[in-house]
């Protein structure tokens, strides 16, 4: 049973002084199993941070519905089982570290002899315990972001939705941050969020799906999606004579020679065989045939860059 | 109701950690004392000018801090986007807003109290003067008073920017104190036939709440007859809690089905 399951979402937001109507989210249908980490994958306005809000009601849908561990969004009963962060976290300034997970937990209806104890034990989760006398508007960005991740697990969620949780941190925040999101993984709990940055989403996601201008261009896992694309091939040869390099080069859609050694690009299998079948006549050495490694930067670049 | 009184509560530690709240109670207790210093050059006059001056400077910073405070709330929460993970906290809307309306009554409330406390203690230590029953009763009639400004200022707060509320808060709370004023005025337009300006000030007085009668400044200061207790102590009260809830439910209903962008 999916935890989380989305059916034809579609937003229209009317914009401009002639109200014109501009479609944000189109016919989005996808859904997420109990466990995993799903990530949703799109350049800026594709419509990643427009599901997040309809999913939590802070917008409504135009039309499609969806349902938040089996309950239609609009029921809130489960709304406790469910963590979130919003992008780029702007938190109440004036409250410290602890006022704020203090807050969230009265909030959430936790028992007032329990809050300090919770709030002190995820600042601890989220490395902050230094800082939960500090008032928020003194925290750097990671932190900010980190007592945002806290707040999100107040009620010790089923659910988590995290909206751009790596944004704009230094390589050593993201890193805090990928490492928590696989803890909680760990603790068996079910992350939805989205990103525009690839290398994350490819490092952390069972499954994702990626959205542009609102509409779904593809979903599965990234080996799945990426198995999908047709690869070039590598033929990396040695001892090659002038006259040989002169015979292949034709039949490569790149060569290069780096230091004596000579790498043969070619589109298909078949061409890769038969470059290194008449090298191996000519005496040459074969160092390397495999295919191109494709990421998902390459996919990225080229489904989503192209439509733009 | 512990989800309004979270909210109520964080709303007022936001208010009293807010410099212009310490600027504004700074300001009034500067005049309070300054008003010590006239009462010294107003020869038999003293008890009037202390009391007057008193009453005047909590009734004019309380509403500085309800119109102020009250335009930024939730403009600043729907700016800045702290609304999202309250909202994704399963806390209604209808709840967010009367939290917030709550916070910032509780932080007037405050106020009034600390300066009111102020203006009973330089009473007590001025010769000629002393504490009436009264004075009590005309700073207990300014937070009704403020709290139909705030509501005001919550109902434009939700839908324009702090600088069109706190001019439209202002409008209100200017023709509030005209209320028998526009009565009179409407009442001679349609005398003299120019019927359509007369409704719409009829209009005006109707909808909007006569904010005059919370004031007895005048009456305590020259030891004036307050009227009924009755109205004073509870009705008057009553009815800035009613009108108060009409337009809370006024801006639960238009924040009810609106998208937070």
């Amino acid at each position: 049973m999916p935890i989380l399951r989305i059916q034809n979402l579609t937003k229209d937001y009317n914009k401009g002084l002639f109200r014109k109507k501009f479609r944000a989210l189109s016919d989005l249908s996808l859904s997420v199993e109990e466990g995993e980490i799903f990530g949703i994958l799109g350049p800026n306005g594709a419509g990643k941070t427009t599901t997040i809000k309809i999913l939590l009601q802070i917008i409504f849908p135009t039309a499609g519905t969806a349902w938040l561990l089996d309950k239609e969004i609009g029921d809130r009963s489960q709304i406790h089982k469910i963590g979130y962060m919003p992008e780029n976290p702007y938190f109440y300034r004036f409250l410290t570290g602890m006022e704020f997970l203090k807050f969230y937990a009265r909030l959430a209806g936790i028992p007032a002899e329990e809050i300090r104890k919770k709030a002190e034990r995820l600042l601890d989760i989220v490395g902050l315990s230094f800082a939960a006398k500090t008032r928020i508007g003194e925290y750097s960005k990671g932190m900010v972001t980190r007592v945002g991740i806290a707040q999100a697990l107040v009620t010790d969620p089923m659910l988590l939705l995290l909206d751009e949780p790596m944004s704009g941190l230094d390589p050593i925040g993201r890193r805090e941050i990928r490492d928590l999101i696989l803890e909680l993984k760990e603790e068996k709990k079910t992350i939805f969020f989205c990103s525009h940055i690839l290398a994350d989403v490819e490092m952390l996601c069972d499954r994702i799906a990626i959205l542009n201008k609102g509409v779904l261009v593809e979903q599965g896992t990234v080996r799945e999606i990426l198995a999908a694309q047709q690869s070039d091939y590598i033929v990396t040869l040695n001892e090659l004579s002038p006259s040989l390099v002169s015979q292949l080069q034709p039949l490569a859609k790149k060569y290069e020679e780096i230091g004596g050694i000579h790498h043969f690009t070619v589109p298909s299998r078949e061409e890769a065989q038969k470059i290194t079948d008449l090298a191996k006549d000519a005496g040459a050495q074969l160092i390397e045939f495999r295919p191109e490694r494709k990421t998902l930067e390459d996919y990225f670049v080229k489904e989503v860059g192209t439509r733009e | 109701m512990n989800k309004i009184l979270t909210i109520a509560m964080n709303t007022y530690k936001e208010s009293v950690r807010n410099k212009v709240f310490y600027i504004i109670l700074l300001f009034a207790v500067g005049i309070l004392l300054f008003s010590f210093a006239l009462a010294s050059l107003a020869l038999g006059e003293d008890d009037r000018v202390i009391k007057n001056i008193g009453l005047l400077s909590i009734n004019a910073f309380g509403l500085l801090i309800a119109m102020f405070i009250g335009v930024n709330l939730i403009y600043e929460e729907l700016d800045k986007r702290t609304i999202y993970t309250i909202i994704a906290s399963g806390v209604s809307r209808s709840e967010f807003i009367i939290g917030k309306f709550l916070g910032l009554f509780l932080t007037v409330v405050v106020n009034v109290a600390i300066m009111g406390f102020l203006l009973c203690l330089l009473i007590m230590v001025w010769p000629n003067s002393s504490i009436t029953p009264s004075l009590i009763l005309a700073m207990y009639l300014f937070l009704f008073e403020m709290m139909v400004v705030i509501a005001i200022a919550l109902l434009f707060s939700s839908f324009s920017t702090p600088v069109l509320s706190a001019i439209l808060t202002f409008m209100c709370w200017i023709i509030g104190h005209m209320s028998d004023d526009l009565w009179q005025w409407s009442r001679h337009l349609l005398e003299s036939g120019s019927t359509t300006f007369a409704y719409f000030l009829r209009f005006l007085y109707f909808i909007l709440p006569n904010l005059e009668i919370y004031n007895i400044k005048n009456q305590v200061t020259f030891r004036e007859d307050i009227g009924s207790l009755g109205y004073v102590v509870l009705l008057y009260p009553l009815a800035a809690i009613a009108y108060s809830a009409i337009l809370m439910w006024i801006t639960t209903y238009s924040f009810a089905k609106r998208d937070f962008k």
